[in-house]
């Protein structure tokens, strides 16, 4: 418990600055994510039959195979297959946003496909586009659906940021590390990580159940 | 899903395979294929030099937290990464990456050179270039088996491990050491990092791991509590014909070994890099609480 408290006091800015970079790397992936998700949603959506079977292959793929797996390849491949130098942290930020875009496109989704039948109708008997129906009728109805379910996917990516330690990439995993190698106390760098986690989450969550229901009350 | 549908799913599967495997095989011979001009010449003209290494093995190369970017990197596999960029007239950049990742990352030719208290095996020496040894330990503690305390008087050498488990990181010397010396064992569990050893034997997740005796103690230095010992009067039999850390370098780049052995010469014969293990020991130390 002492050591706890030592450890704390020596090196919080380590943790401080990996909670940060946490935090910072999953707004990241949540925002770009939601924006790639939703043109998903609404490709798997449209009536083109391609772009169906597209996006299910997608999202399968995307779901059907290991996050880590999936860092490991962006990880390896993009730097090949791009031009320019792209750094590890790039890469993985870039795999992360790609699986969580696979998640988001079946909330958007979903979120979409509650909006009441009758509102696209009543758009189209007033002569809206489909492009506007879904972008001025569809998709602000559908946001009170999706935020709850996108901010549980907030507080899902910052524990799964985690798996970007394996790369270096700054945030709260590697700052654990970091320290248990600096000091070779492994348990009590640990629990400082599980217990920042813990607050943390739970912060969110309280905050996310507040959100939803003012949402509902509107 | 109809009959006709799953093959239509089936063969856009395949399809898409293909075409994935088709780019990226494309893309990475195209990528190797800019490499195989000579690596020395291609590291003067792009001003930098890229060392990987795992910077968590104190005090060939640690992190210092209270530092940032590449000045977090010390050691004194960093000193002798910064020495050689010097040499070469070139910045340095360190490149972290886990233990398994750095020697794939030599074998593919990723990065140019992997400065990480890389010990010599055959293995190794096949599939990278490996430059002389830089640092000796015979003077100093070689390889041996952490146990729990309780156990002392169970075990006392490889021999006694026939029921136990046991552990050691993936890829390392240490691993080597477990195949070709321990006869017998109950389960050989494998980690990629050095303190995830220690933590199994510590949990009862293991019951010994193979360990280089000086990080071990470190260790146990540092975590009293913990219950644990480092089996005495054992060690590991090293051939020290093969003794010394090198440096690991992509294969076939023989102009590039040749120069990195001439520094190798300079650092050993005057003293350099044993200066910097003590100084790097001593730093390690003010690191802990």
């Amino acid at each position: 418990m002492e050591t706890i408290i030592n450890l704390w006091n020596k090196y919080n800015y380590v943790y401080i600055d990996g909670l940060i970079g946490t935090l910072w790397l999953a707004a990241i992936t949540v925002f770009i994510a939601t924006i790639l998700g939703t043109i998903i949603a609404i490709m798997k959506l449209s009536k083109i039959k391609v772009l169906d079977v597209i996006t299910t292959m997608y999202i399968e793929i995307l779901r059907g195979t290991p996050i880590l797996l999936q860092l490991y390849f962006f990880w390896l491949l993009l730097p090949k297959m791009v031009p320019f130098n792209l750094s590890d942290t790039a890469c993985i930020v870039i795999a992360l946003i790609v699986n969580a875009s696979s998640y988001v496109a079946e909330v958007i989704r979903a979120g979409i496909q509650a909006v009441d039948k009758g509102q696209t109708e009543a758009a189209k008997s007033l002569g809206l586009s489909n492009w506007n129906t879904m972008r001025k009728i569809i998709l602000p109805q559908a946001v009170k659906n999706i935020l709850p379910a996108l901010g549980n996917e907030y507080i899902t990516m910052v524990k799964q940021t985690s798996l970007a330690s394996v790369f270096f990439v700054k945030e709260l995993m590697t700052s654990y590390k970091t320290v248990q190698s600096a000091t070779f106390l492994a348990l009590p760098s640990l629990i400082i990580a599980g217990i920042i986690y813990f607050v943390v989450t739970s912060l969110l969550s309280k905050g996310l159940s507040i959100l939803e229901m003012r949402l509902q009350n509107d | 899903m109809s009959g006709q549908k799953k093959i239509t799913k089936l063969i856009t599967i395949l399809l898409l395979t293909a075409i994935v495997l088709g780019v990226i095989s494309g893309c990475t011979s195209s990528a190797t294929k800019a490499e195989s001009t000579n690596r020395l010449d291609a590291i003067k003209e792009r001003g930098y030099l890229e060392v990987v290494m795992e910077p968590y093995f104190a005090p060939y190369e640690f992190i210092d937290p209270s530092k940032e970017g590449q000045e977090q990197y010390v050691g004194s596999d960093v000193e002798f990464a910064k020495y050689i960029a010097d040499k070469f007239g070139v910045e340095l950049r360190i490149v972290p990456l886990e233990f398994g990742a750095v020697l794939s990352s030599i074998t593919d030719g990723k990065y140019d050179l992997a400065i990480s208290a890389l010990a010599y095996t055959p293995a190794r020496a096949e599939a990278m270039n490996m430059s002389k040894g830089y640092y000796f330990s015979k003077d100093n503690p070689g390889y041996g088996l952490l146990i729990r305390k309780e156990d002392a008087s169970e075990i006392k050498g490889p021999e006694d491990i026939k029921d136990k488990i046991i552990v050691a990181q993936s890829g390392s010397l240490q691993e080597m050491f477990v195949n070709e010396q321990v006869p017998e064992y109950k389960e050989f569990k494998r980690v990629s990092a050095t303190t995830d050893g220690f933590l199994m034997v510590q949990e009862n997740k293991a019951d010994v791991c193979s360990v280089s005796i000086a990080m071990a103690q470190l260790y146990i230095d540092a975590n009293p509590n913990a219950g644990l010992m480092i089996v005495e009067n054992f060690e590991f039999e090293f051939d020290e014909s093969v003794d010394g850390t090198r440096v690991g370098i992509p294969l076939g780049e023989d102009e590039l070994t040749e120069e990195i052995n001439k520094i190798v010469d300079e650092v050993v014969s005057t003293g350099l890099y044993e200066k910097w293990y003590m100084e790097y020991t001593e730093y390690a130390k003010s690191l802990g609480l």
